[in-house]
């Protein structure tokens, strides 16, 4: 292998295991989508054991899905879509090098992530107030289940874990923001800018599958 | 030497306006989504809404994740993890739901 001609002409960026800067951005977008399919085992794994449930219990699953709030999570479902639709534009304009829309794409994404945890929390705030979360109940009689126990294990359980895949997305998001508006990346160079928005766009497609299977249970009166 | 502006001379790429076209549709997705669920039709909800679901996840990896800009061989890994799931999901269904 002729190093010479690699060390010369290579850009400050390429790292040195790497042939030249196509095969290392597509080594790390390959990675991303590795651990995105982790993510797809982690809470696919999750969501079966709330549809296993939801088969054997669907009136509790009715009556308890009842109290959570639709319009909220319908919102907060809008608010996720927007932002990935952000993180796609923040995506496109770092491949041209248009950094400063990078960053004000990214960080408006961010701070649409923060209004979705800012709604999540009002919600959990609003159930726990009503009495809907697992251990509510002190003493008295009746199976945990029928009490609710168990489908806001699950809920509690669901949400929290998307909120903190949520809250790392918009910790990275922001970082990846800042750096962009610093010169980090270029048009040579935009990998971290869209393999940050790969891991932001699973957390929207978690909260897409999330949404109808907690809030739509059983609407119909 | 191929640098990264090189994988778009193979596919052409998805414009902006794609984009926005898409993110309309996933919105009215959702409308249609949480209207339905009102409806009474049974188990055809759970089916319907699962179905919207899985066409809006579809629209966002393939329009807003770049999947087809991407090689093949990446898009094989992501698909099979999410069959693998499928099946370990459905051998878990085959137990639970044929219990009495």
């Amino acid at each position: 292998m002729n190093n010479s001609v690699r060390s010369e002409n290579s850009p400050t960026h390429l790292q040195v295991q790497y042939h030249d800067a196509l095969q290392q951005h597509e080594s790390a977008v390959a990675g991303m989508w590795l651990f995105l399919a982790t993510e797809v085992m982690f809470f696919g794994g999750a969501i079966a054991v709330y549809i296993v449930y939801w088969y054997m219990y669907p009136s509790i699953w009715k009556e308890f899905s009842a109290h959570l709030d639709v319009v909220l999570g319908s919102i907060n479902t809008a608010v996720l879509l927007t932002s990935s639709l952000f993180v796609a534009l923040g995506v496109h304009a770092g491949e041209r090098g248009y950094m400063k829309k990078v960053m004000w794409y990214l960080a408006s994404s961010a701070l649409l992530g923060a209004v979705f945890l800012m709604i999540k929390g009002y919600e959990w705030y609003q159930e726990y107030l009503h009495g809907f979360y697992p251990g509510a109940w002190h003493g008295g009689g009746g199976e945990l289940v029928d009490r609710g126990d168990l489908y806001f294990r699950l809920y509690f359980a669901l949400t929290g874990l998307h909120a903190l895949h949520v809250i790392i997305g918009i910790v990275l998001l922001s970082i990846i923001a800042i750096l962009a508006r610093l010169g980090r990346y270029s048009k040579d160079y935009y990998t971290p800018i869209e393999v940050s928005g790969l891991y932001w766009h699973f957390v929207d497609i978690v909260w897409i599958f999330l949404f109808p299977m907690l809030y739509l249970v059983d609407r119909t009166q | 030497m191929k640098t990264v502006g090189d994988k778009f001379s193979e596919k052409e790429e998805i414009s902006t306006k794609a984009q926005w076209l898409v993110y309309f549709i996933l919105l009215a997705l959702l409308v249609i989504t949480v209207g339905v669920a009102y409806i009474p039709l049974g188990q055809f909800n759970l089916i319907f809404a699962i179905t919207v679901a899985l066409i809006k996840a579809a629209l966002v990896v393939w329009y807003f994740m770049h999947l087809r800009e991407t090689q093949r061989l990446i898009g094989i890994f992501f698909g099979s993890s999410v069959f693998m799931l499928a099946v370990a999901a459905l051998l878990t269904f085959t137990d639970y739901f044929t219990r009495s």
